[in-house]
């Protein structure tokens, strides 16, 4: 493919593959009329629109100049997703002494250059602060320990 | 002399022990988010909203103000000392500033900087005090049809005064208003984009979409830039204050850099960063030696930290008088608001006269604290310069979480947070702005609601509008917008705004 702006086409993509997405979802809600506007009036309006955008912002990408793609590298992406889905997953049963930790350590093996002494004092020293400023200090309802 | 008694209230309401506290602490945090590069006023505010519940709205509204025109204090410091903008809005002093402090003037540009801003957030207050009432007042006659149009003028217009594709832009706000659908619909309950899930019935909460979309995806978008070690150029800083001569020559500047920015920051879209990129190329087209500019010309640092202060501050214009937030931080501000049970909108002023004053207020005491913070504490902030990122982000990312479990005290947000940050992330590598977003996603729920009752009394012909005078003139100008934007002409010289050298 002859793409003058890949980054543009991709963006396009998306912006079609959402707007469809919420049209096939929302095809059931009801659509009622301009006076009465049922539940699928306004969603339905903006995910045609969001379709129609997405694919001229695609198809233009072809021959108007714009940004070339950004690096990527995947890793950081996926290794701090993994440690904020596990925070949120583990916290009610392993309490937030524990998931702090595993957030922390998770975070920081998304970047390049670590120490692990540094990397556990950290851990340590967050998943305190975490127990004693908002567990005991703001009070907010956590499961503290595992115990 | 109505406006010197209610700055009188405003003024009481801030000289509490309670409310000059918090002032304080948003201008401390405001001046160091700043300073941190990699670290932006709106993902600071997202982080801070949770805890803000239990201030009650004058505390945290005037600490979460502090936070915004703090922050274009301290971002001037990086751009001068490292050549790095701490805040997108000192993009442009980076030019001047930095070149500045190589010649060993570094302490005329930060004296420039925290002067400059001082002159223009005392200007920006006294706008807001004079002109915020009247607005409201005109404001306090809209039905649905003028709300209605007057946020779709807003949408366009923010979109049309923010950098980058237009029309990416506008499918941003577009993506942004139909995730504002997520939820149960108000009139009939029905559930619309739930997936069953029944934490979705009150829709995907804000702060949550925020922290992700502006806390997490930051975090992920430095994690990919090489952090090669930064050089603080502490020893050019030798004498902190001007002489006359460089009085004289910041003063224009600055007085034009104040007016400028505080057009456009109470324009939709506007806000801190415009103006300083406005006020730079202006000083440069009138200056008698344009050449001098990006060579440590004094003015090209005057001129952008006056006017980005003073947009910061008149940026809080619209949302204080029509409800409606012109850029991403005043979106979170409405959130705010929200939270403490108060609808923004005209009617605040005169419902919370105590609330809006003492804002206001504030704003003038704040920047009483940020000149004193920025000039004779410099030597502090300059030393957290070299604090490393690798401590700070996972900070930052715990208290994300944390704060989004204690939305609802549940998990389920921080998930929310998760899935976000990994779409605020795609949006940064396919160059598309996430602040459209925000405003959609914040005003869509306002839209919606308003074109229902619109339509319902217009009995769904939309030709009705002719009828409401002030709800044409606003779709119009929505339409002429768009139409301009459409002109090659146009668009080259909105190019031309942003680029600089």
């Amino acid at each position: 493919m002859n793409l003058a702006s890949k980054t543009n086409f991709y963006a396009g993509l998306l912006f079609a593959g959402i707007g469809l997405a919420a049209l096939v979802l929302g095809r059931g809600y009801a659509m009622g009329t301009a006076a009465r506007m049922g539940p699928g009036y306004f969603p339905t309006l903006l995910a045609g629109l969001l379709l129609v955008l997405g694919l001229v912002i695609g198809v233009r990408a072809f021959w108007q100049e714009g940004p070339q793609p950004r690096p990527f590298k995947p890793m950081p992406l996926v290794v701090m997703t993994v440690s904020v889905v596990l925070f949120a997953l583990l916290v009610d049963r392993l309490g937030i002494a524990v998931a702090t930790v595993i957030l922390t350590v998770g975070a920081r093996l998304a970047a390049p250059q670590r120490r692990w002494l540094e990397v556990v004092l950290l851990a340590l020293a967050l998943s305190a602060a975490a127990v004693v400023i908002f567990g005991y200090g703001l009070g907010i309802p956590f499961v503290l320990w595992p115990f | 002399m109505h406006m010197l008694d209610n700055l009188a209230m405003g003024f009481g309401v801030i000289f509490t022990a309670n409310n000059l506290l918090y002032c304080l602490f948003g201008a401390i945090l405001g001046t160091l988010v700043g300073i941190l590069p990699g670290l932006g006023p709106a993902a600071t505010i997202a982080m801070l909203l949770p805890s803000t519940y239990a201030l009650g709205p004058q505390a945290s509204l005037i600490m979460l103000a502090g936070i915004y025109y703090g922050a274009q204090y301290g971002g001037s410091t990086t751009a001068i000392l490292v050549n790095l903008p701490g805040e997108s809005s000192s993009v442009v002093t980076c030019l001047d500033g930095h070149q500045m402090a190589l010649q060993g003037r570094a302490g005329q540009a930060l004296a420039t900087a925290a002067l400059g801003s001082f002159f223009a957030g005392c200007f920006a207050t006294l706008l807001i005090a004079a002109f915020a009432p009247l607005l409201s007042e005109a404001a306090l006659a809209f039905g649905p049809a003028e709300y209605f149009s007057l946020i779709l003028l807003g949408l366009i217009a923010a979109v049309i005064l923010a950098s980058g594709d237009v029309l990416k832009a506008i499918a941003m706000v577009t993506l942004g208003l139909l995730l504002g659908c997520v939820g149960a619909d108000l009139n009939s309950n029905a559930q619309r984009f739930t997936f069953g899930l029944p934490e979705l019935d009150d829709g995907l909460d804000f702060v949550a979409v925020a922290m992700g979309v502006f806390g997490i995806s930051e975090i992920l978008v430095n994690l990919q830039q090489p952090g090669g070690a930064r050089t603080v150029n502490r020893d050019s800083i030798k004498r902190l204050w001007l002489s006359r001569e460089e009085f004289k020559q910041i003063t224009w500047p600055t007085i034009r850099g104040t007016l400028i920015g505080s057009l456009l920051g109470i324009l939709p879209g506007g806000g801190a960063l415009l103006g300083s990129f406005a006020s730079y190329s202006i000083e440069k087209k009138i200056a008698r030696a344009p050449s001098r500019f990006g060579k440590g010309a004094i003015e090209g640092v005057a001129a952008p930290e006056s006017a980005n202060n003073a947009g910061a501050q008149t940026s809080f214009i619209p949302l204080l008088t029509l409800g409606i937030p012109s850029n991403a931080v005043m979106a979170l501000m409405v959130g705010a608001l929200m939270v403490q049970g108060i609808a923004p909108g005209p009617q605040l002023i005169s419902e919370q006269p105590a609330l809006f004053w003492g804002v206001i207020a504030s704003m003038w005491v704040g920047n009483a604290m940020l000149i004193v913070l920025n000039l004779p504490l410099i030597g502090i902030w300059i030393r957290l310069l070299s604090a490393p990122y690798k401590l700070l982000y996972p900070t930052i990312l715990l208290i994300c979480c944390i704060g989004a479990y204690s939305l609802e005290n549940s998990a389920f947000s921080i998930l929310v947070v998760a899935v976000f940050g990994v779409l605020g992330y795609v949006f940064y590598l396919l160059e598309c702005e996430a602040a459209p977003f925000m405003l959609g996603f914040i005003l869509g729920p306002l839209l919606e609601e308003y074109l229902r009752r619109s339509l319902l009394i217009a009995r769904g012909n939309p030709l009705e509008v002719v009828n409401h005078p002030i709800a044409l003139v606003f779709l119009l100008v929505s339409l002429a917008l768009v139409l301009l934007i459409l002109l090659p002409n146009f668009r080259r010289v909105r190019v031309e705004a942003f680029q600089e050298e």
